[in-house]
């Protein structure tokens, strides 16, 4: 039984919520909330708008300070961590964001933006430090010429392999997402979704993946947390929870979402579904 | 909501008639032509979805509709029936006189086609005042009533309210509140979804069918989501980079998926309601509206392709109302 | 409507950059008439047909001829010459005063967003108090404490526009901080200073240019301003202030003294303004792809 790579305890988040100051109103985004990761999990955070997953991750990410709790990484309180053993956590800590659109300095060529976190550690040489640049884009499938691109000149795919490229530069311990495919078409967001599961392979990564996406989270998460109100309604392993949940909240939830295989056809569907398991190469459809 | 108009009976003539349209850009690598050849009815009563990811023109189809295309597009062939009026080259006026009263549109972000600084029963009854001159107080009295058909908790008291103070699903119903002003035909729902939690979508969706069910409106529902046209559609139809490559009945589409885009897009939809083994994704990239390839648009991308695919294929029917634009399709000898 | 725009702009995704002449029109006349200006104060001594200095009494009060191109003043001194000449004095100040509200304005501009909470709430309540002072007596209060000499008045007008550099240079960081890239720095382990100067400098420094350019203008009006009180360039320097006060006495019979000065002022500070106006259209644009 492997030590959890992050725990979190007891975390409460609450935001200033106006009002006169003699009675000023607290907004509390994060109510006592508690989770572990055991290296090489994939955990799926799953809630609406409110439910307080963004302020979660960036508690854990040490951008926001709770006002009540821990976040253990790798057994150590971030909070108590400055100078080196700061940026030694960071490094084993990083995280691939919703927006592609902002997520880069529009200003930075992609070489100089995947440069950059090595720069900030002091590895390796000038030339070094592109070819590691070089052999990260190969890894997320983009050719070696982008890195002399714009982000402006790429597409939402491709900048969204560029963000994974950056997160695992450092060869990261754990990597957090917020909502990494929601603002990616259908065809693209299987290709990004595929290369997460690729790098984890590849790389022996956990996960933290935020997303309102139901059918996301199911397809890429072994554990899944289900939040609402800042706390956490229901978790367990993924199949389980998908396929027998047994909080209210989260039965809400997938009766919610609209799915291209459920319908007055039911069950029937589902044996029409492994249809689409078998490869194209066979012969086309309409022949059949 | 009173019948005011004398509907059509459903079924004699199509409410929304789109033929052979298409639409192009100048760029400065020529031409681009972002709308082709597109062809499209609504039916009186159906719910019709427009399904495709982005650059597939579905936007623009549907604003062309509403004469609200951008500037710089040229519509380059093709007509647009509206309850069997033409609709391409109307003067500015007669559109003002059509939108809002036969055609309503409900957009995609409510929050940011709401005026914040009128207050909500004022601009539900909008419409109202503009196009029949009813005067402002029977207006927004109207309005509580369009919001009470809409199920707006309280619409009394939220009436008197402003757009920000409204959450999503609130603000969405507000839109289609004003869209329903002045009981139009058909309305177009640009993506209403997209932007609000799902179990508030699957409210809006609700609310949506019926409106379908107790007035008769025509719905043309645009969107990017399988899972939402599943749902709530009778009929849809697939675009692919400015092209429709299937349309037919939902149910068929989606038990047998005839055209090879229509197969991928479905294999390629993360489900939560069944195991999934591996999402196949789709290998490359939608070409830009100035880089289609030669022959069928999807033949770069394609799992299939032979070398009949170098020339673009026709729409092939398949059965009654399905047809699919795939040489695969082609009916035999 | 976003939506549509977003369609018709993705369509051309990548680069296409076509060359709108009408974008340029702006930055072309505004950075000819400013060219113009400070070739002139450059090399006065080279373009100058004559020396502002020479006297020549015989010659006095002499309209626009072949000799004189814009006749001469009341001491037959050339008038192309000296507005030449005066040029050197504007562009001089202008530059000093410039640099001067630019660095100490974006510094505290940026610094004020990034820190926020009392560093934000002290450096706006200075800021704010030296923008409540009218520009001109606030010059003429900080000549006369810092002394008259020609250094000092520039620093002075500089001191001015610290406040408006700073409020832009603040919330254009402010936009800066909401976008994730920042956030994304943060988590890779960049320190502030990293920060500051890789991630935010580099996206705010547009803006405030144009804002340079148009301090520029305001700048040479001031110094204008002073030099026409008789609190800046003494005679016998030229400077198109002290141009403009002594052509004032001769409007009724010679007014081409008063009115060369005055046409060149508005020459420079309106190629300045459209300048910054150029420069807006050129960033905006190229920013919103």
């Amino acid at each position: 039984m492997s030590e959890p790579l992050l725990r979190v305890s007891e975390v409460s988040m609450a935001f200033d919520g106006g009002g006169p100051f003699w009675r000023r109103n607290s907004f509390v985004a994060v109510d006592g909330l508690s989770l572990q990761i055991r290296p090489g999990e994939t955990l799926g955070i799953v809630g609406e708008s409110g439910s307080g997953k963004s302020t979660l991750l960036r508690i854990i990410l040490r951008l926001l300070r709770p006002t009540a709790g821990q976040v253990l990484f790798e057994g150590r309180d971030v909070w108590s961590l400055s100078g080196r053993g700061l940026r030694d956590m960071r490094r084993r800590m990083q995280a691939v964001f919703q927006d592609p659109a902002s997520s880069f300095n529009p200003r930075q060529s992609v070489g100089s933006i995947l440069a950059a976190p090595l720069e900030v550690y002091g590895i390796g040489t000038r030339a070094g430090r592109r070819e590691k640049v070089a052999e990260s884009l190969e890894l997320v499938g983009l050719n070696a010429s982008f890195a002399q691109r714009y982000p402006h000149q790429l597409s939402g795919g491709q900048r969204q392999r560029v963000a994974i490229a950056r997160a695992i530069m450092l060869r990261p311990a754990l990597v957090l997402a917020d909502e990494p495919t929601s603002a990616l078409d259908v065809s693209v967001q299987a290709q990004v979704l595929n290369l997460f599961k690729a790098m984890k392979k590849e790389l022996g990564l956990t996960y933290i993946f935020v997303s309102h996406n139901l059918g996301v989270i199911r397809y890429i998460s072994d554990h899944v947390a289900v939040m609402h109100r800042g706390r956490i309604v229901e978790t367990g392993a993924s199949e389980a929870v998908f396929s027998n949940p047994r909080h209210d909240y989260t039965r809400a939830l997938l009766d919610a979402v609209p799915d291209p295989t459920a319908g007055p056809l039911g069950t029937g569907r589902q044996g029409q579904r492994a249809d689409f398991e078998k490869p194209a190469t066979e012969a086309p459809q309409c022949s059949k | 909501m009173d019948q005011g108009r004398p509907r059509l009976p459903g079924g004699s003539q199509p409410v929304l008639e789109i033929s052979g349209l298409s639409i192009e850009f100048d760029t400065p690598r020529g031409v681009a032509r972002v709308v082709d050849d597109v062809s499209l009815s609504v039916r009186s009563g159906e719910i019709v979805g427009v399904i495709g990811e982005s650059g597939s023109g579905k936007t623009l189809t549907a604003l062309s509709v509403l004469g609200l295309l951008p500037k710089r597009a040229r519509v380059r062939s093709g007509s647009i029936r509206l309850a069997g009026e033409s609709l391409i080259g109307l003067p500015e006026a007669r559109w003002r006189a059509i939108r809002g009263d036969r055609v309503a549109f409900i957009p995609q972000d409510a929050l940011r086609a709401l005026n914040p600084v009128l207050r909500v029963d004022t601009q539900v009854g909008e419409p109202l005042h503009l196009h029949r001159g009813t005067p402002w107080q029977a207006a927004r009295r109207r309005a509580v009533d369009l919001l009470t058909a809409v199920h707006l908790r309280e619409p009394a008291a939220q009436a008197k309210k402003y757009p920000h103070q409204f959450s999503g699903g609130m603000q969405q119903r507000a839109m289609i509140a004003m869209g329903l002003a002045l009981e139009p035909q058909l309305l177009i729902a640009d993506e209403p979804t997209t932007a609000l939690d799902v179990t508030v979508q699957a409210q809006v969706l609700k609310l949506l069918r019926e409106i379908r069910d107790t007035y008769g409106t025509s719905i043309l529902f645009i969107t990017h989501d399988l899972g939402v046209v599943a749902e709530l559609c009778d009929r849809i139809y697939v675009m692919y980079a400015g092209a429709i490559v299937e349309e037919g009945p939902v149910r068929r589409i989606f038990a047998r998926p005839r055209h090879p885009y229509s197969e991928a897009l479905l294999r390629a939809t993360p489900t939560a309601r069944s195991v999934q083994a591996e999402l196949v994704s789709i290998p490359g990239q939608i070409p830009l509206p100035s880089e289609l390839p030669p022959g069928c648009r999807f033949v770069d991308r394609c799992s299939v392709a032979f070398d009949a695919c170098r020339r673009d294929p026709p729409p092939f029917a398949i059965e009654a109302g399905h047809t699919a634009r795939c040489w695969h399709c082609e009916p035999r000898p | 409507m976003s939506a549509p725009t977003t369609a018709a702009v993705a369509a051309p995704r990548s680069t296409g950059r076509r060359v709108n002449w009408r974008r340029y029109r702006l930055l072309a006349i505004g950075g000819s008439l400013a060219a113009l200006t400070l070739l002139s104060a450059l090399f006065a001594h080279v373009i100058a047909p004559y020396s502002p200095y020479d006297l020549n009494v015989a010659e006095m009060l002499q309209g626009p001829s072949g000799a004189h191109w814009l006749g001469t003043d009341e001491l037959g001194r050339d008038v192309l010459s000296r507005t030449i000449y005066a040029a050197r004095i504007s562009v001089e100040v202008a530059v000093v005063a410039v640099s001067v509200g630019l660095l100490g304005g974006t510094i505290i501009g940026i610094v004020s967003a990034y820190f926020g909470g009392l560093v934000d709430l002290a450096l706006m309540r200075l800021m704010e108090l030296l923008f409540s002072f009218p520009a001109i007596l606030l010059a003429i209060v900080l000549m006369a404490s810092l002394g008259t000499s020609i250094l000092n008045a520039m620093v002075a007008i500089g001191i001015i526009f610290i406040p408006g550099f700073s409020r832009l240079a603040r919330a254009s960081t402010q936009a800066v901080l909401r976008q994730q890239y920042v956030e994304a720095a943060r988590t890779v382990g960049m320190g502030d200073l990293r920060i500051l100067v890789r991630e935010i400098l580099p996206n705010v420094i547009a803006p405030l240019l144009v804002e340079a350019a148009v301090a520029f203008a305001y700048a040479v009006l001031l110094e204008s301003a002073r030099s026409f009180l008789g609190l800046g360039a003494q005679p016998p320097e030229p400077s198109w202030g002290n141009m403009l006060n002594t052509g004032r006495g001769f409007m009724a019979r010679d007014p081409w003294l008063g009115i060369v000065p005055g046409m060149a002022m508005f020459l420079c500070v309106l190629g300045f303004n459209l300048l910054g106006d150029g420069l807006r259209d050129l960033f905006d644009p190229h920013l919103r792809d």
